[in-house]
């Protein structure tokens, strides 16, 4: 294959020619109620040509890697069709070209673990939850592994093959009052990682049951301005959906305004505030050792000590701003192009202990978890999971429909407490950016705590 | 697809190969001009066996190594779901008109060129707005064969424009978009094409205030997605076997206004999902879900069907509910080319017949809300006030929120006489109801 790569790109007539070539390997195990609703399994090889021709781009997608010559011809064609147009020439920011191999060892290797310990063990956690109370009048158990082999080269002497193994899993249950109230309660985890993280999850089976169960009784949140302490997965969420993407470089081209917003050195919070996207943390789903464009991951702080500290970028982008390349340009898989995406991104640790944090709050709420959101420009909107009512500096009864809204800026400006037990959380799904979903990333934080948010109730 | 059904058959009671290679040419422009043009080739199969009254399913795209799918969906099969259905094995009549070979053969070139003319009409429209158009041309070859005797096979193109205009101003971001598909390129118009973007574009240069309370709402085609998706779900074969739907077992029964009706047709070719057959190799066909709001049928796949104890509706499709379909997913109950009834009154009139209202086009986040039982709950996209029949702007900040069976039952106020394809494959006129929530931050 490595011949066969170099001597395309050799054959090239392009200015900047770049191959990736994707081997994947996939299994999934869906339970709902007591059905196996999916056992499936795939393999796929297929591969990406991107060509700059004139500073227009090219791209070829394809399943048959026999015949790559062709693939980087009709891309080069198709480049030089986009430059002749007149658009506007890309450039590339610099890098240095690099050449190896990053191999991954897993504790227990998902590959090796025969399809019917996967099936038992997943039947054994549906059967956790649906035996838990007899409330529970639903239950969806999903586990998906995946093992995508990449190889990447350019006509910059590029040649990189590295190896992204991903497992997920997700306990799911609903409970019904018998009354038309029905509840769900949800248990999530992933890792770049081996069996092992999936294995001895009974208990959150049982929690995620339980929760169903106890939503039922939860009242509605009182709507209205409370003081919020998120916890760590929701604190994540909305820090990699309502400020991270608008640190995505070609977000900030396409949307001048929030572009003079997002100025460096521009003051977005306290001087407590760090927050950083990184390439490769401890069996995070989001790590890229390189990026799609053969970019060497970086820890970048988005934000550091309160103020706008760096972007992410593509080489494009970077080239456009003049800054440096951060490795953030991700493809979703060989379908696609590269385009500026996060990867494992959270908020660093601060000074307080959950305990100081909720002791001088008289009346507040305790969101945790979210279930999804939608963000419109500054404006967000996320549902927790569940929450707490705070009452008198303690967490106090379960409460539900927990909607949280408001300004982002103004919400960070507010946020008056970082607590020190940073928590990064892989689960099922991804993000999804220009058609390009699900991309497998994570997000984190410890405890925060933010002053005048909007809650709203049903 | 031979090599793997031989492979498959001396291991497995039953099997199923499903192939598709697809031929994509997408050309881009962005707020600056052409951006990309991407030539995408990309050939995959699935396979699905069953064996010892069980289903088991893989998916591969390094065809060059037959023995290693059957090897997999063989292994799936050992512990996969029971069943007892049987794949078909009926020959199947071509519908006429799937394939234009002009479209299907057109070159980058030509695209960029309509690209080019609907970005510019776009941007005449007025000084202060940014485009981004694509368009792009599909080729599907499609394959199934069972070991029950059928081979079925067809060649669908395709082609599909969007548009999407945006007009910053400080403070207040306004964002149209529109898709259109259509069987060939001789079947699109520029000016027909940009119409709806133009329109929006125009109607919303002010922003006003919105009333709160039970209002009437106007739904556009494309608006009405918010209140038909509860109904997309409730109609499924599979959701009535979960018992989620609020329609299970009230066949016969009218459930909704008697002005409402309700077709899946998957052999109307000016619809995105036209095809002689579905991807579990049944026939096209036409089915009746409401009838003069009285409910007449779900829609099924096979598995579903066989749930049911009835035939397949020809709804096994290797897609989500809305969306594209590949050869990756296994084939679930899902619609093909829905279509609403048309009723009496145009649009204009709908719209003249309401003092104080809402025309919506759009709605974000589709999907939130206790879908299963029929409630929806979206911010608007792009929407209007209606003030004496009249559109007097555009509102921002409102949240909808309603019942689709209630409102469609109860508080159909009328229909459009006019429908149109939205999202590929919908066909839907302007539906106007009473009473819908409208909650103005």
């Amino acid at each position: 294959m490595k011949q066969t790569i170099k001597q395309a790109i050799a054959d090239s007539s392009a200015d900047y020619t770049e191959i990736r070539i994707e081997r994947r390997w996939l299994n999934r195990v869906l339970f709902q109620r007591e059905k196996l609703e999916t056992l499936e399994s795939a393999t796929e090889l297929g591969g990406v040509v991107r060509c700059l021709k004139n500073g227009g781009w090219g791209i070829a997608v394809f399943n048959d890697v026999a015949l790559l010559s062709n693939h980087v011809r009709e891309a080069t064609q198709m480049a030089a069709i986009v430059a002749a147009s007149g658009t506007e020439p890309v450039n590339l920011a610099d890098v240095s070209p690099v050449e190896e191999e990053v191999r991954v060892t897993l504790e227990h290797d998902f590959r090796a673990v025969p399809l019917q310990q996967k099936v038992k063990l997943m039947q054994s956690y549906n059967g956790i939850i649906l035996g838990e109370s007899d409330k529970i009048v639903a239950s969806q158990v999903q586990y998906v592994d995946r093992f995508v082999e990449v190889t990447f080269a350019n006509s910059e002497g590029s040649y990189l093959v590295q190896e992204l193994p991903d497992i997920t899993l997700l306990l799911g249950a609903a409970a019904s009052d018998g009354k038309g109230d029905i509840q769900q309660g949800m248990e999530l985890t992933g890792e770049a990682g081996g069996f092992e993280c999936v294995e001895g999850m009974e208990e959150q089976a049982q929690v995620a049951a339980r929760r169903a169960v106890a939503m039922l009784d939860a009242k509605p949140v009182e709507g209205g301005q409370h003081t919020v302490i998120l916890d760590p997965r929701l604190a994540g969420v909305f820090i990699h959906e309502a400020f991270g993407h608008f640190c995505e470089a070609d977000f900030l081209f396409k949307n001048p305004r929030l572009a003079k917003i997002m100025t460096l050195g521009a003051e977005f919070g306290g001087e407590d505030l760090q927050v950083v996207d990184e390439g490769f943390i401890a069996g995070g789903r989001g790590n890229v050792p390189y990026d799609d464009e053969g970019v060497r991951r970086e820890k970048t702080y988005l934000i550091k000590d309160g103020r706008l500290h760096s972007l992410i970028h593509s080489r494009e982008t970077a080239a456009k701003m003049g800054a440096n390349p951060t490795g953030n340009a991700r493809a979703v898989s060989y379908e696609y192009e590269p385009i500026v995406r996060m990867t494992n991104t959270y908020i660093e640790n601060g000074s307080s202990s959950f305990e100081e944090m909720i002791r001088d709050v008289e009346h507040g709420v305790y969101a945790v978890d979210a279930y999804g959101g939608q963000t419109e420009f500054e404006q967000f909107s996320f549902s927790a999971a569940y929450g707490y009512e705070i009452v008198n500096g303690e967490v106090g009864e379960m409460v539900r429909n927990v909607v949280l809204s408001g300004n982002l800026f103004e919400t960070m400006k507010s946020i008056d407490a970082i607590g020190s037990d940073l928590k990064i959380e892989g689960g099922p799904g991804g993000c999804g950016k220009g058609g390009q979903a699900p991309l497998a990333v994570t997000a984190g934080a410890p405890h925060v705590r933010i002053r005048n948010v909007t809650i709203g109730g049903k | 697809m031979h090599a793997i059904l031989d492979k498959a058959r001396n291991k497995v009671d039953q099997a199923e190969v499903y192939h598709l290679q697809r031929r994509v040419l997408p050309v881009k422009f962005d707020a600056e001009g052409l951006s990309v043009i991407k030539v995408k080739q990309t050939e995959g199969a699935a396979l699905r066996v069953i064996h010892e009254g069980r289903l088991g399913y893989s998916t591969s795209t390094d065809l060059a190594h037959p023995e290693a799918i059957v090897e997999s969906a063989v292994a799936t099969a050992a512990y996969g779901d029971p069943t007892d259905l049987a794949f078909p094995g009926q020959a199947i009549e071509s519908v006429v008109g799937i394939h234009d070979p002009e479209t299907g053969a057109l070159s980058a070139e030509r695209l960029v060129e309509l690209g080019g003319a609907i970005r510019e009409r776009t941007l005449a429209e007025a000084d202060d707005i940014e485009v981004e158009v694509s368009v792009q041309t599909t080729v599907d070859h499609v394959r199934v064969v069972n070991t029950n005797g059928l081979d079925a096979e067809e060649t669908r193109s395709s082609i599909d424009v969007s548009i999407e205009a945006t007009r910053a101003k400080s403070g207040d971001i306004f964002s149209v978009w529109d898709s259109r598909e259509a069987r060939s390129i001789n079947d699109f118009c520029v000016d027909d094409l940009t119409k709806r973007v133009r329109r929006l574009l125009t109607l919303g240069r002010e922003v006003v205030a919105s009333p709160s309370g039970s209002l009437p709402v106007v739904f556009t085609p494309s608006g009405s997605i918010a209140l038909l998706l509860p109904l997309i779900m409730g109609l499924s074969g599979k959701s009535v076997f979960l018992g989620l739907s609020p329609l299970g077992g009230k066949l016969g029964e009218a459930m909704f206004d008697s002005r409402f009706g309700l077709v899946d047709d998957s052999r109307v070719i000016t619809g995105a999902a036209a095809s002689s057959f579905d991807d579990e190799g049944v026939a096209a066909q036409r089915t009746m879900l409401i009838e003069s709001g009285q409910l007449r049928s779900f829609y099924y796949d096979l598995r579903t069907a066989k749930q049911a104890d009835v035939e397949s509706t020809g709804n096994g499709y290797k897609c989500g509910m809305i969306g594209g379909s590949n050869f990756r997913m296994a084939p679930s109950a899902s619609l093909s080319n829905l279509m609403v009834s048309t009723g009496d009154a145009s649009e204009e009139e709908l719209i003249r017949g309401i003092k104080s209202g809402l025309l919506v086009d759009g709605v974000l986040g589709l999907g939130q809300g206790n879908l299963n039982a029929g409630d929806f709950s979206n911010n608007v996209g792009a929407a209007f006030l209606i003030e004496d029949g009249k559109i007097a702007g555009r509102v921002k900040n409102v949240m909808l929120a309603g019942n689709s069976y209630e409102l469609l039952r109860d508080h159909l106020i009328g229909i459009g006489n006019t429908a149109e394809w939205v999202f590929g494959k919908l066909s839907c006129p302007a539906i106007a109801v009473n009473h819908v929530n409208v909650a103005a931050k």
